[in-house]
């Protein structure tokens, strides 16, 4: 890993076509995606807590610039079971995913996505210049 | 700046019937057409100039043994709006014709336990990946 936080990988192997060193970039290490999608140069991806997540690409880096309210809990989203660690402390075990593997689809201003029991809409629209 | 707003356009929870269904894929198969899967085993049919969107539903066939037969995959078939290709827990890809409801056109069977994904390759070709006796498969 460099100081930018890019991991980058070389795969030397003799039948692989591609000899450059392929980059890796992280765009949200925090965020257990489900599935994603692009749109207009954004990346957005259905969490594992039932939220759509926007990310956008900085000369920084990527940033997250948008969210849904999650429906984690309420939809049962994932089953989860919590159980005394070695140390007393909760851990998380025993997650389930229910697999949703696509429920993303992206139309030029809109992205359909179902999580868990509700099929949504979620409408980008340019705000109009303040005078 | 952009604004950006959430609308639901359906909700399992409000159908008594189907209310332990969980939606698992969503596919724009038209400019106004929506088609996605549920758990265990439906297939819907949205209508996104309808107030009242959510126009069919259907069940996906399945084995009689089988406890689910679950959608995870939707794509169309070609350039058309009305044809869409079905794959998930089960064996078989499906094919659709909106034109003639949510009713099976044609399948193949390919033999897999389940077919996680699938992409159109070309009009005649299909490429699909899943599990095949407990190992990844695409044929």
């Amino acid at each position: 890993m460099n100081g930018n936080g890019e991991v980058k990988l070389h795969i030397p192997t003799k039948n692989c076509r591609r000899h450059a060193p392929l980059s890796i970039e992280w765009i949200d290490d925090d965020a257990m995606v489900l599935t994603f999608t692009l749109h207009q140069s954004d990346v957005i991806g259905l969490v594992d807590d039932g939220s759509l997540r926007r990310w956008r690409k900085y000369s920084s880096g990527w940033r997250e610039i948008s969210r849904t309210r999650s429906t984690a809990g309420r939809e049962s989203f994932r089953l989860r079971r919590l159980s005394a660690g070695s140390e007393g402390q909760a851990t998380l075990q025993g997650t389930t995913q229910l697999g949703y593997n696509d429920a993303i689809t992206v139309s030029q201003n809109e992205v359909y996505f179902g999580a868990g029991k509700i099929l949504q809409r979620w409408v980008s629209q340019p705000s109009r210049p303040r005078i | 700046m952009e604004s950006e707003t959430v609308s639901q356009l359906f909700n399992f929870g409000d159908e008594t019937a189907i209310e332990n269904s969980l939606i698992t894929t969503v596919h724009q198969v038209g400019p106004s057409t929506l088609i996605f899967g549920s758990y265990p085993c439906g297939i819907h049919v949205v209508d996104l100039r309808q107030r009242n969107s959510l126009v069919q539903s259907g069940q996906v066939p399945k084995a009689p043994s089988a406890g689910q037969a679950t959608p995870l995959c939707i794509r169309n078939r070609d350039t058309d709006n009305h044809d869409f290709l079905v794959c998930g827990r089960f064996p078989s890809i499906l094919l659709y014709d909106l034109r003639n409801g949510l009713r099976v056109c044609n399948s193949i069977y390919s033999g897999a336990n389940s077919l996680s994904s699938l992409a159109v390759f070309s009009t005649e070709r299909i490429i699909a990946g899943g599990n095949y006796r407990g190992s990844s498969l695409f044929f």
